[in-house]
């Protein structure tokens, strides 16, 4: 009986969304084409050719080698070299380039007779990915420059190759990734995005059916063919969603992982186990949030703009700690908190089930309360159609 | 310029009783711009937790965990004893970083040999990584720096000599523009601004087609006097207005409380905004006079203005991506505002600098507007060559040819 009622009501689902061309463009075509349209910007994953403009005011050996070094750093670009520093501001000014790097004259000399050098270097750093990966660039060349000046220096004083090297860096470093990651930027967002593109279509697409149920009076026909329990109905509509999301998730992780070459570090069974209970809970919460609104536009329209709020507050692109508590308590109440910390756990740093135990618990949480929600909205609409319907008789 | 005003007021009208038009025009503005404000309020990120795992136990090491443990950036709380705790603390997100300073570090620097610390950071979050890098390098070179001081010293080298070998090149960093890096001066104005061209095009989309779905389109053709410019004219200034008034509460208000810095001049800010607005409402309108139904003309709006956010080139630059989302990017309003706005709101750049990116966003104005104009240009012949309109134009002509 609850299997034929589910299988019917996820039918009439599977029916309404074929014939509403809104939810075939937010249901079928968004989700595949915002994960390939915002994966394919972070295709080279890292940022390359950060442009700068050296003046080189020196005209030696040690300045070209120095420009050498950085030009051929994997970042950072020497788009000109020039004397003139009003022409290096004019290039800045016009963000042509993002940094200026001035060698001063007798750079040469000054290394050679050990009296410093004083290079300055002027970042635009209205932007942060390209100032901190030129000022990281340059500062490791300059070191290694320095090493070089004490390394000839330890040798003249006669020490041999493998003492000059000790002594020219006492203490070396050794920067070490925890976990098999790409250290990135393309790395670091494409998980949270590929989640968030499933969730906000998710949303997107089951407020706006709910809501059109609402629109176009359908309500009771909904109610009706759930054999009038508020439940069946909620997991009926539910249904359609999340066996498609299931499809979606594996399209994701199989295609868009291997294209975007994304590692999936942890266990499968658990990232499973994880997603199914994720979109449980936002059944539940689209299903509150569609009853909202009785016209399917403002479904679209308010999940058109929560996008970026509910991002930035989960956490994933600043930490949760440091935010505002007004913004830590809203954020406890989205089940993207949650979740995003416990899928990268799974996906990139191999967690156990035990390590995402609290993730999981919170998702739970919001999914009852969340569940409750949208029981009571259904409860109430239900009761308004029959009083509409004995209205009508 | 009479019909345009009565168009205008017409237009202000609905505004204020249309509940969607209302709320993203006046609501969602000041809920969102304090909501990206609180978001980032705290500014900077300090105290990471990071775990020491120390093999040495010598007064270096010692003194070398007290300078870690100085860093405003980072606090230590916890002491693993191997390789394996560092990385089960971190999968529990209980650190996310850790130093290891090996055994025999203080005796191998004692005996002028090298010695290595490892750094591991947790790369899952960039924002992490990034900045511990930068506070455990920053200390580990002050302690080489020192160390290689004492060093030269000890061998009869002068102070000064010694200070030179230590560290060759010095490397003055001047910052520019947000020179603390701060990140609410970095991400809260892009943030607002991307927000506020999402609502201007999301609710430009319903400007002409609703006229359509409340069956009202007639009317206001009248107004016109059948004139598509005066009716463009008449939609469009309201939702510019509104649109000013919105700028000026994004600057007046949320900066100010929010002490967020305005390095810019007041006149290429607005002309700026200005464009932007106006560019946004010629998208919208273009789409909304093609499109008759709504609720389609508002999910092509969000498909098309939803990725302006990353495809500008604010948090990964456009010169990084691959030449067809460069493309893209170029056929968003957002993208050359950008870049405009950076240039006058940060960096205060003249009129020069600011031209070809007004130039870019001019594009966005004159060819939605012409293929809208152009589109309702044919729609309102079809209109006025049968029914109620045309008796009204006929009814206008007849008038006017009596009073001539």
């Amino acid at each position: 009986m609850l299997k034929s009622i589910l299988i019917k009501l996820t039918l009439r689902e599977a029916s309404r969304v074929a014939k509403d061309h809104t939810l075939i463009l937010s249901l079928l075509f968004a989700p595949i084409f915002y994960a390939f349209f915002y994966g394919s910007i972070y295709i080279n994953k890292t940022e390359k050719e950060v442009s700068i403009i050296i003046v080189d005011n020196d005209h030696s050996d040690a300045s070209r080698t120095f420009i050498r070094m950085i030009d051929e750093s994997q970042i950072v670009e020497v788009a000109i070299v020039t004397e003139d520093m009003n022409e290096a501001k004019l290039q800045f000014l016009h963000t042509k380039v993002q940094g200026i790097v001035h060698i001063p004259k007798n750079f040469e000399a000054d290394l050679k007779g050990i009296k410093g050098t004083d290079v300055k270097m002027f970042l635009n750093t209205s932007r942060f990915l390209p100032s901190n990966d030129i000022n990281q660039t340059v500062h490791e060349i300059a070191l290694i420059i320095g090493a070089g000046v004490r390394l000839k220096y330890h040798q003249m004083h006669g020490s041999n190759s493998t003492q000059s090297l000790e002594r020219a860096m006492p203490v070396s470093i050794d920067d070490h990734t925890l976990f098999v990651l790409p250290s990135t930027y393309g790395g670091f967002l494409l998980p949270g995005l590929l989640l968030l593109i499933l969730q906000q279509t998710f949303l997107i697409g089951m407020t706006e059916s709910i809501a059109r149920e609402r629109e176009q009076k359908t309500v009771r026909n909904w109610l009706k063919q759930s054999g009038g329990s508020i439940w069946k109905s909620i997991w009926g509509k539910s249904l359609f969603f999340l066996i498609l999301y299931a499809a979606y998730s594996l399209f994701f992780h199989v295609v868009n992982y291997h294209v975007l070459d994304l590692p999936i570090n942890g266990s499968i069974g658990l990232l499973v186990v994880l997603l199914t209970v994720f979109f449980l809970v936002l059944a539940m919460f689209g299903t509150f949030f569609g009853t909202l609104f009785s016209k399917e536009i403002w479904a679209l329209q308010f999940f058109a703009f929560s996008s970026y709020p509910i991002f930035l507050a989960s956490g994933y692109s600043w930490p949760l700690f440091t935010l505002n508590p007004v913004i830590q308590a809203f954020a406890f109440i989205l089940p993207t908190t949650p979740v995003l910390e416990a899928y990268i756990g799974v996906v990139y740093k191999n967690a156990s089930i035990i390590d995402i135990q609290y993730n999981l618990a919170h998702l739970l949480l919001l999914g009852f309360c969340y569940g409750g929600l949208a029981w009571w909205r259904m409860k109430k609409l239900s009761t308004l159609e029959i009083s509409a319907q004995s209205n009508e008789v | 310029m009479k019909a345009i005003w009565k168009i205008t007021l017409r237009e202000f009208k609905i505004i204020a009783s249309k509940r969607s038009y209302f709320v993203i025009l006046l609501i969602f503005p000041p809920v969102v711009f304090l909501l990206y404000s609180f978001i980032y309020n705290s500014q900077g990120l300090k105290n990471i937790p990071i775990a020491v795992w120390d093999e040495d136990k010598t007064e270096l090491s010692r003194f070398l965990i007290r300078q870690y443990q100085s860093s405003p950036m980072v606090t230590i709380v916890a002491n693993p004893t191997s390789a394996n705790d560092i990385e089960n603390l971190a999968r529990k997100n209980e650190i996310h970083g850790a130093v290891h300073i090996p055994k025999n570090f203080e005796a191998n620097l004692k005996s002028f040999k090298g010695s290595t610390v490892t750094f591991y950071r947790n790369t899952s979050n960039l924002i992490f990584g990034s900045m511990l890098y930068k506070a455990f390098a920053q200390v580990t070179l002050t302690i080489n720096a020192g160390i290689l001081l004492e060093r030269f010293k000890a061998t009869g080298v002068e102070p000064e000599t010694a200070m030179n070998l230590a560290n060759p090149i010095r490397l003055h960093v001047n910052s520019l523009y947000n020179p603390t890096y701060n990140y609410q001066n970095y991400l809260v104005p892009g943030l607002m601004t991307v927000g506020f061209q999402m609502m201007l095009i999301m609710i430009a989309v319903l400007i002409i087609n609703s006229e359509w779905e409340n069956n009202t389109y007639n009317k206001l053709l009248q107004m016109s006097n059948g004139s598509t410019i005066t009716l463009l004219m008449g939609k469009t200034f309201p939702h510019f207005i509104i649109g000013l008034i919105n700028v000026v509460l994004m600057f007046g208000v949320f900066y100010a409380v929010f002490n967020i810095p305005i390095n810019a001049e007041v006149v290429p800010l607005m002309v700026l905004f200005s464009m932007l607005i106006l560019a946004c409402l010629a998208i919208g309108i273009m789409v909304s006079v093609i499109f008759t139904e709504a609720l389609m003309a508002s999910d092509l709006a969000l498909f098309y203005t939803s990725p302006a956010f990353v495809f500008s080139g604010f948090t990964f630059p456009k010169w990084a991506m691959p030449w067809y989302d460069q493309f893209y990017a170029s056929l968003m309003p957002y993208t050359p505002f950008l870049m405009g706005f950076f240039k006058v709101y940060q960096m205060n750049a003249g009129w020069n600098s600011l031209l070809p990116d007004l130039i870019h966003l001019g594009w966005f104005i004159l060819i939605p507007y012409s293929i809208a104009f152009a589109v309702l240009k044919i729609k309102n012949t079809r209109v006025l060559s049968d029914g109620e309109v045309r008796s009204w134009k006929i009814g206008v002509r007849r008038d006017v040819e009596t009073k001539n």
